[in-house]
This record gives C-alpha cells, sequence and structure tokens, in this order.
C-alpha cells in the first residue's frame, strides 16, 4: 500500500467525517423535510470514502461505507424517513468509520459485521414495507416522529427503561411492514423547498450552508507556529532597530522606511496570530449528539440551545476546552436536568434545556452553560464537604452560599448520590477546574435552588501570548503571569513588614499575615543578601485557594510574552512552565506559581496562616468601606464610606473665608467647610491647587470637609485596630496600607469645632427629656462593637454587647434582665441580624420591643427584609447623631406604636 | 587544522562509505560527531541558566525565537570544568525530534573520513564512559572519539528521571 495515498485518505476522510455528525443531526431533525443538498453532502462524503478505500484494499472501511451510502441513498431519494432509530445506526456507523480511519493500518482486521446488519436492516426494513399508521406518523414533522417511538412500543413491552425505545423500534422494524408508497408520499412535500425551509430545521440549514462558503486551504500546524516564531523574531529585530534608530542621528529616510517595516511587522503578526484563531463551534459541535445519547441513557428529556458557535479563540484553547466542556454538559445532564415526572411536579416543562453560549467579553472569551434544572443547595454541599474532610465545620459555616456553590470543583468532593456511569466520580469537577486553569481560565458556578445552574468559564483569547509581569533576581530575568498577580508590594522601611514567624517569613499586608518566600532560595540561587530589606519588593500571588508572596530583587516591568514551549528535557520541572525571549532576546523562565505552590511548603503551612485571612476578610468581615485621606505626609485620616454623601473636586482658591468661617461657593449656593485641623491635633496641611471636599450631612444640613490629598476608597481590614479613643473627634486607629491611620469620628469632630450646628438639634428634636436605656447590642466588628459601646455608654446608656448574633440571643433568652432596646449589625457570622430580631420577637418580652438595625446596606430589598424581620428602625452605623436621636425616640416606645423609619441619609428628616 | 569553523557546507560528494566528521575539543578530549546531525555551530554564549535544572544542563539559549537546551558536556562525560573562553561555541545538533546544543570549549575541524576508518569502541580508550563512545577514528596521531548520540539523549532521558 501505498503510504503517501494512505495518509492523504485518512487526511480526507477525516475532513469528510468531521461534519458528518452535526449534519446526520440535523438530518434527523428535519424528518420527512429532508434537506437535499444536506443529505447529498453526506451522501457525497461517504461515498468518497467508500471509493478510496475500495482502491486502497481497505475492505471493512469499504464495506460499511457502501452500506451506509446505501442508506443514505435510500434518504436521499425520500425513499426511508430519517427518524431517530435510523439515525443512530447511521451515527454509530460513522463513529466506526472513524475509529477505523484512525488506527487504519489494522482496519481490515476488525469485524464489522454488527452494524453493517443493521444497516441493511434498515435498508430492508423500510424496503419490506411497515404498518400504516406508524408510517403515516413519520411523515409528520421531528416531533411526530418522535412520539411514535414512544408509543409503538408501548404495545409490545412495558418501556421500563429509557434505552429500551431505540430497541423495541428496533424490534419493530424487524418486522416487514413499511410499505412504499406512503413514504414514497413524502416526496412532493420536501422536492419543492429548498428555499422554503420550515421551523428548526430551517435555521440548521442554514447555518451548515453558511459554513461551507468560505474557501480554506489546509495548511500544516507546524508551519503555522514556525511562522509566528519568526514574526516573534521579526518584532524582535524590529523593536532593537527602532531602539537604535532613537538612539542614534535621525535620518529622515531610514525613518521613514523603519516605521514602515514597524506597522507591517505589527501586522504581520496580528494576522498569523489570526490563523491559529478557531471557532468554538469546533467543539460545540459535538454536543448535540451528546446531549442525544446522554438524554436517552439517562432517560431525561434534555434539548440543548446552542449560542456563539462563531466566537474565535486560539487553536490550543478550543482543544484544550473540549474535555472541560463534556465533562460539565454531562454534569449539567446528569445532576442538573431532573427526570421529566420530578420536572412536571416541580412546574417545569418536562424538557429540560441546557443552554451552551459563547461570547466575548473584556477581551476574554466567556462561555456560560446554563440549565433550567434542579440547581444546588448550598446547604447540601457544606454538610458534604465537611463530611468529605474538605472543609471543617466552622470553615464551611463561615462560606456563603456563593462559594459553598463552588466548592464542587474542590478536590475530592462529589455530590452524586449514586455514581453513575456518566458522573459522580469525584475527581472530574476538580480537574475540569485544573484544565481550565491551566490554560488560563477560570470557573465558576452560580445556582439557584429549583430553578437551575450557570456555570461560567473565562479563557484567555489566545495562549501564545500571556501578559506577564517580568522580575529580576539578580540579573536574571523572570517572567510571572499577570493571572496569578494578586498585587505587587514593596516594603516600606518605616514598617517592619517582613516579620518571622516559627522560623518562617511572613508579611504582613493590611493585616493579615502572607507566606513569603524568597525567590532565590526557591530557585536554590546563591544570592547576595546584603541589599535592604527595608524595600523589598514583593509579589504577591494566588493559585487555586493559595495565596502567599514572594521576594524579588526587582520588578522590571510588564510585557506580554510569547511563550516557547521548553525542549522535553527541561518541560517537567515543577517551577516552571515554560520560557520565552524578552524584548533583548534573552531568554526568561516563565514561573509556574501553581508549581511552586506544590513545591514549596507553602501549601502545607500557608492553609493555616493564609485561609484564615482570607476567610476574615470576605466572610467574618471587618470590612469598612472608608475613604482615606492625608492632609500631609504624616497625617493619614479615613472615614465611613457610609456617612460621606459624595466627594467633589475643588480649586483650592474656590474656598472663601469669611469671618472665622470657611465657605465653598457651591451650585450656586454656599457649603460650609470644615479641616481636620480645625478639630485635630495635625501637623501644617498642604496646600496643594486641587482639593477634594467630602460632603456629609449633619441633621440634614450640608458640610464639607477639606481632603487635600485623596488617597483612597478601599475596604479596609478593621481587625488590627485600636478603637479606644484616644482624642475627641476620632473614633480609633487603624493601619492601612502601612500607614497610621486615624478613623475620624465625623460628627464628634464637627461637633467639637461647630458646636453650634449641633445646639439647635436639642430644641428641634423630639422633646429631649435623656432617657438612660438598657440596650442590646450585637455586632461583630470588635472596632465598631467598641465605638458603639463608647458611644453609648458616654450617653448614659446601659450597654451589652456580642460577638454575633447567636450570642446574643442566647444571652437574650436565657438572662433575666430586661432591655429596653436592641441594638444590632445586619451582617454577622452564625446569625446576622434579620435572624436575630426573628429569633427575638419569638421571645415573649422583646415581642414588642424596638429594635434598630444598623446597616451599610441601604438599598429597599435589605430594609424590605428587615421590616418583615421585625425592625423597627435603620441607623447607619457612623452616624452617631442620628443614631442617637433614634435611640431616644424609640427606647421607651413600643415596636408597634412606632411606623415612622427614619432613615438613610436623611434626606430632610428629624427636621 | 583550522578552527573557527561558523557555517558548514553540505558534503558534495555522494559516497555512501564517505561522511564528515565535526570534531572539537572539549576540556583535553577530542571528540566527533557526524556532520549530519549538526544544525549549526554558533557563538551564542549568552545562556540563560534554568534553576533546578539538573546539573548535565547548562541552560537554554535563543536560537532565533526557538528555545534551545544545552547541555554541558563535561558534566555528562566527567571530564573538569575549565573557565568558558573566546573560543567556545555552541553546536546545535538534531537528535529526533529535538534540536540540543553542546557548549563545547572549542571546533576544531570538519574531516572527510570513510566510515570504514572507523575502529568500535576500542578497549583502550577509557578518558570518557564508554557508553558515549560510538566508535574512534585515529586522525594522524590524536584519538577523535566519535560521541554516540543515543546515548547523548539517554543522558537527558536520565537526567529527567532523576530532575
Amino acid at each position: 500500500m501505498d503510504a503517501e495515498l494512505l495518509v492523504e485518505f485518512v487526511e480526507e476522510s477525516r475532513e469528510h467525517l468531521s461534519d458528518i455528525e452535526t449534519q446526520l443531526l440535523s438530518i434527523e431533525v428535519m424528518g420527512a423535510d429532508i434537506n437535499d443538498d444536506l443529505v447529498n453532502t453526506v451522501f457525497r462524503a461517504i461515498h468518497s470514502i467508500k471509493g478510496a478505500a475500495g482502491f486502497l484494499g481497505l475492505t471493512e472501511i469499504n464495506g460499511l461505507s457502501h452500506r451506509l451510502e446505501n442508506v443514505l441513498g435510500k434518504v436521499r431519494d425520500h425513499e426511508l424517513v430519517p427518524t431517530p432509530f435510523n439515525v443512530d445506526v447511521m451515527l454509530k456507523s460513522a463513529d466506526r468509520l472513524m475509529q477505523l480511519i484512525d488506527s487504519v493500518e489494522s482496519s481490515n482486521e476488525t469485524s464489522n459485521e454488527d452494524l453493517c446488519d443493521k444497516l441493511d436492516k434498515v435498508l430492508q426494513g423500510e424496503e419490506g414495507g411497515e404498518t400504516t399508521d406508524r408510517v403515516e406518523e413519520t411523515l409528520d414533522a421531528v416531533d411526530a416522529a418522535v412520539e411514535s417511538i414512544d408509543e409503538a412500543p408501548a404495545a409490545d413491552v412495558a418501556p421500563s427503561e429509557a434505552n429500551a425505545d431505540t430497541k423495541e423500534v428496533a424490534a419493530k422494524l424487524d418486522e416487514p411492514a413499511p410499505a412504499k408508497k406512503p413514504a414514497a408520499a413524502a416526496v412532493p412535500k420536501a422536492n419543492d423547498k429548498p428555499s422554503k425551509p420550515a421551523g428548526k430545521s430551517g435555521e440548521i440549514k442554514g447555518s451548515s450552508e453558511g459554513l461551507a462558503i468560505e474557501p480554506t486551504i489546509r495548511v500544516n500546524v507546524r508551519v503555522l507556529d514556525q511562522l509566528m516564531n519568526l514574526a516573534g523574531e521579526l518584532v524582535l529585530s524590529r523593536n532593537q532597530l527602532l531602539r537604535s534608530m532613537t538612539e542614534s542621528s535621525s535620518n529622515n529616510q531610514l525613518e521613514k522606511i523603519a516605521s514602515g517595516l514597524d506597522q507591517v511587522t505589527t501586522e504581520l503578526q496580528e494576522t498569523i496570530m489570526q490563523t491559529r484563531m478557531q471557532p468554538i463551534g469546533n467543539v460545540f459541535n459535538k454536543f448535540p449528539r451528546v446531549i442525544r445519547d446522554l438524554s436517552s441513557s439517562l432517560g431525561k428529556k434534555i434539548s440543548l440551545k446552542v449560542e456563539g458557535n462563531e466566537v474565535e479563540t486560539d487553536k490550543t484553547i478550543v482543544e484544550a476546552i473540549a474535555d472541560p466542556l463534556t465533562h460539565l454538559i454531562r454534569n449539567s445532564c446528569d445532576h442538573g436536568v431532573e427526570q421529566p415526572e420530578d420536572r412536571v411536579a416541580a412546574g417545569k416543562p418536562e424538557t429540560g434545556t441546557v443552554h451552551l453560549k459563547a461570547f466575548h467579553q473584556a477581551g476574554k472569551v466567556m462561555i456560560e452553560i446554563i440549565d433550567d434544572g434542579a440547581g444546588m443547595d448550598p446547604e447540601k454541599l457544606r454538610n458534604k464537604a465537611v463530611e468529605k474532610g474538605v472543609l471543617t465545620a466552622e470553615a464551611a459555616a463561615a462560606l456563603n452560599d456563593h462559594d459553598a456553590v463552588n466548592l464542587i470543583f474542590a478536590p475530592g468532593f462529589s455530590t452524586a448520590e449514586a455514581i453513575t456511569a456518566v458522573s459522580g466520580r469525584g475527581v472530574g469537577m476538580d480537574v475540569v477546574r485544573t484544565n481550565i486553569e491551566k490554560i488560563g481560565g477560570s470557573v465558576e458556578v452560580e445556582s439557584t435552588l429549583g430553578e437551575g445552574s450557570v456555570i461560567r468559564i473565562t479563557l484567555p483569547l489566545t495562549l501564545a501570548i500571556i501578559p506577564s509581569m517580568i522580575v529580576s533576581l539578580g540579573d536574571r530575568p523572570f517572567a510571572l503571569p499577570q493571572v496569578n498577580i494578586v498585587e505587587l508590594v514593596q516594603c516600606s522601611g518605616s514598617d517592619k513588614r517582613i516579620e518571622r514567624v516559627n522560623n518562617a517569613e511572613v508579611l504582613r499586608l493590611r493585616g493579615s499575615l502572607i507566606p513569603l518566600v524568597r525567590l532565590n532560595s526557591l530557585l536554590s540561587i546563591e544570592h547576595d543578601e546584603s541589599k535592604p530589606r527595608e524595600n523589598q519588593q514583593v509579589i504577591v500571588v494566588e493559585s487555586g485557594r493559595s495565596v502567599f508572596g514572594i521576594a524579588v530583587d526587582r520588578v522590571l516591568d510588564s510585557e506580554e510574552i510569547v511563550v516557547k514551549p521548553l525542549s522535553k528535557h527541561l518541560s517537567n520541572l515543577p517551577l516552571f512552565a515554560g520560557s520565552t525571549i524578552l524584548g533583548d532576546g534573552r531568554v526568561a523562565m516563565i514561573l509556574d506559581i501553581s508549581g511552586i505552590t506544590l513545591q514549596g511548603n507553602i501549601q502545607s503551612d500557608s492553609d493555616s496562616v493564609t485561609e484564615e485571612p482570607a476567610d476574615t476578610t470576605k466572610d467574618v468581615a471587618d470590612l469598612q468601606r472608608m475613604v482615606l485621606f492625608s492632609i500631609n505626609k504624616t497625617d493619614h485620616f479615613g472615614i465611613s464610606m457610609d456617612v460621606v454623601r459624595r466627594i467633589e473636586r475643588v480649586k483650592i482658591d474656590e474656598i472663601e473665608v469669611i469671618g472665622d468661617r470657611k465657605v465653598l461657593k457651591y451650585r450656586g449656593s454656599t457649603l460650609p467647610v470644615m479641616r481636620v485641623q480645625d478639630a485635630l491635633d495635625t501637623a501644617d496641611s498642604d496646600q496643594p491647587e486641587y482639593i477634594h471636599v467630602i460632603v456629609y450631612a449633619v441633621y440634614g444640613r450640608e458640610v464639607g470637609l477639606v481632603a487635600p490629598y485623596l488617597d483612597d476608597i478601599t475596604d479596609c481590614d478593621m481587625t488590627f485596630s485600636d478603637s479606644s479613643p484616644s482624642e475627641t473627634g476620632t473614633v480609633g486607629l487603624v493601619v492601612i496600607d502601612e500607614r497610621t491611620t486615624r478613623v475620624l469620628d465625623l460628627y464628634g469632630m464637627t461637633e467639637s469645632a461647630r458646636p453650634e450646628w449641633f445646639t439647635r438639634t436639642e430644641t428641634a428634636d423630639e422633646p429631649a427629656e435623656k432617657r438612660n436605656a438598657h440596650i442590646c447590642v450585637a455586632e461583630d466588628s470588635k472596632f465598631f462593637r467598641n465605638f458603639l459601646i463608647n458611644t453609648l455608654v458616654e450617653e448614659g446608656h446601659t450597654v451589652d454587647a456580642f460577638a454575633d448574633g447567636q450570642l446574643a440571643f442566647e444571652h437574650l433568652e436565657t438572662t433575666d434582665t430586661h432591655y429596653d432596646l436592641i441594638l444590632t449589625d445586619i451582617e454577622m457570622p452564625n446569625l446576622d441580624g434579620f435572624g436575630l430580631t426573628k429569633k427575638a420577637r419569638a421571645i415573649e418580652r422583646y415581642a414588642d420591643k424596638p429594635i434598630i438595625a444598623l446597616t451599610s446596606l441601604a438599598d429597599k430589598t435589605s430594609m424590605e427584609r428587615g421590616i418583615q424581620a421585625g425592625v423597627t428602625d435603620y441607623q447607619i452605623k457612623m452616624n452617631k447623631p442620628e443614631l442617637l436621636g433614634a435611640i431616644q425616640r424609640l427606647a421607651n416606645k413600643k415596636h408597634s406604636e412606632t411606623t415612622k423609619y427614619t432613615n438613610i441619609p436623611s434626606e430632610g428628616d428629624s427636621k | 587544522m583550522s578552527s573557527n569553523v561558523e557555517c558548514i557546507d553540505a558534503p558534495k560528494i555522494i559516497d555512501t562509505d564517505k561522511t564528515q566528521l565535526v570534531t572539537f575539543a572539549v576540556g583535553d578530549i577530542i571528540l566527533g560527531v557526524d556532520i549530519g546531525h549538526v544544525q549549526e555551530i554558533n557563538r551564542s554564549t549568552d545562556i540563560t541558566e534554568v534553576p533546578g535544572a539538573p546539573k548535565q544542563y547548562h541552560g537554554v539559549v535563543n536560537l532565533r525565537g526557538d528555545v534551545v537546551t544545552i547541555l554541558n558536556p563535561h558534566h555528562i562525560f566527567n571530564i573538569p570544568e575549565i573557565p568558558r573562553t573566546r573560543t567556545c561555541r555552541n553546536l546545535i545538533l538534531n537528535l529526533g525530534e529535538d534540536r540540543v546544543g553542546v557548549l563545547v570549549d572549542r571546533i576544531l575541524d570538519i574531516l572527510d573520513v570513510r566510515k570504514s576508518e572507523f575502529n568500535r569502541r576500542p578497549s583502550n580508550v577509557d578518558s570518557i564512559d564508554r557508553k558515549y563512545i560510538e566508535s574512534v577514528y585515529l586522525q594522524d596521531d590524536q584519538i577523535v572519539i566519535v560521541v554516540s548520540l543515543e546515548a547523548l539523549a539517554d543522558a537527558h532521558e536520565e537526567a529527567q528521571a532523576t530532575a
């Protein structure tokens, strides 16, 4: 056998077979209403395989394709209506052909009698004639055809198994039944309409025709890769040329040529990149079949909607995503979509839908798998995680629902009650995540119990180019992929931020301890340690669930690097993901963060260190959104965002001094402004040209605070703060971004500077007969707890404070103390504010006591939830005067007597 | 003997017995490889070290956009290393599908030889491990050891296993 011919045959046949599955499925959907062109395409494909196989002496391939061709010929001649059963046999034959062609050398030793027989039966079955009622039914469109299968066997055997229906139809077809004539009756209907397709089948036809138009040429991938390489080199040479051009004296002519070269090179590179792009449809195309097979083997009814076939991404990604996607789709069918009877019972349509969607978003490719199935129960997942030892009970309880649902991607996790053939081995989702992360993507799931789940995959457009940070150790450059980078940290000298804990170095960063590795010790490179530690540059990276810092000498640049594979001898080094060639021609190794995580003892001892801060910041949340500003290099301040109405940027000379007052002319009126130094001890404030004014309200009156430098608005961790007020006007100290920051008590500060603004409130507000109340406070943040205690005690109230809703409730339930009022935070671990309210209302003596919820969630839904739970009033945490006013007002009232909600940020209330 | 051969012309005469040997020095040992396996010889000795890689490797270089692994022949053949000099060259070899470089101390010559003149592994040559010796060739009074590229390839298989 001529080897070259054989190779050509294999390549050609693969091409023929690559689309056949989709085409057959389209044919199946069309039923009697077939598209002649489409059938012809399939027919011709099989015909050429048959011919070439015969010529090459591949008897088995020849025999099988011959029989398949016969069947297709019949379909083409409208003598055989493609039913799910027929198409099933055809699909199986196409599969077998593919297998045979894949191992073409040994194809003649295989036996394909079984399939040939089946094909023959399909052929003869229709020739022999069938009962008229069945034929009539098949004349109807797809749905009817499907029904006929369901109905027909009912008479013969009870359809106990989902698989049974195909078998039974097979039995049916074995009977000499179908009449030739009624089948032929379908002919006129189908003949007059390649141009007038009806319904569903029309769409499919349209797309399959559309795909065939663009002329293409097959190019060996190696050639493309080589082109890509050369283009990369050209870019490099261009860069060098341009650099030396700028250095040397200018020569107009030469510059023109260089810039022309520059443009062409860029375009060339982009075009070559495009040759590697493939439509994601190449992968999506196989899913109709997957779903079809799955629904029958699972006994479910599932329809697949596909969107975004045309979205293109790098060939490598398209290939790499196929397996994870298949797994996810299988999971959606197996665990997601319910059995038809369950669906009907839940009031959903019998047929479940899996929606597969690809689209571009922010320079990335997104794939969503949406099912309308049962969804996932976060509680069940939490329990499972504990049971499987993936998490401790406390950690599981602390997870929010979103994180709990995403536990399915944790190693060693499977919720399938029984292991089915389709899924449930518990390694799958973990591997799916790993594989997706390997190609620089990410995956997450969102689920609503009873309504379905959305699995969202984010993929990079191309693998070949990775945005990276170039760092150096001595004079060696290393590349670190941006995806892994959380932030860059420059350790400042004033703050000892690299510390030693148990002989290991850690980075103290905003109150969390992050394990630290030094790149030189990681790579066992001898290295000069004389560099002062203060200016140590640290890159905080994350991989999976671990976060750690890597200490490097210098962060050089961020660069889009082209990944060059390492030769096989070096490719399995765990610390490197590959190599790249930098702009100056040097080779830099790409650090593999997941490899480093596994390598070092980072994983083992970081789990205890990193997970804690990660959990506290995320879930146990002593987080407070703060506006950070400074007035000079040394005095830094923070204000709780909750009390800020807005921030304005103005020129400093727009602030006028009238008497001893400062006002800002602003929107046609004037805004009284004050400075921090009016109330607090500070160094002199800088006077930059532009300043910011933080606008807040005191009893409905707007006041501005001058903030010369606005640093940031960010969620700050208040865990490591000191909230014993040392100075009037401040709530305490907190270290944010290595700066000691004074958290301002805006109201206290305003009051001490402008007492006159507060005096009128005494008279304006409700009768100020001070009444000292006994108050129960539930607040998880130590910082705010202390703030509340101090504030309330100062006002003469008696306070008992608890760290979460559960503790407060237990106390309420057991103690004899009768509190006049309950003050509760909303976001708390164990039992949140709503839960506490509900439970407290169930205790008789608190059924009608006022309960004030403290919030930064000023939105309507949470307020409604609060009202339902039985909250009397909402107040903003840091708005001291409002809060104290509300306590005064409500302390001796009953919950049922108060209907007025004074709240959020109080447009003109309490006037 | 000429040195500093930067470019190699393909052999012009077709003779199945005739072949050409590229000879080079590693330490004080003279080695040779069949020219058919040599892709090029270059001066790109700006080698990027690969931390954690086995000692058989110097590291990698940029060969016109490809990253190519460079072997350390001193370590593989157990020859004492000498400081790199200006005569150092990278001998880029095609080993099957792979390309690897060998950082040699000096390129010596290209010899026209007859395969029949090769002696198979004489027992009296023990300057390097015998598994790397395919045969030897006597050039005047000097012994040229023809390196077994299979063994060289195996050297990194082993290195990989121990990596």
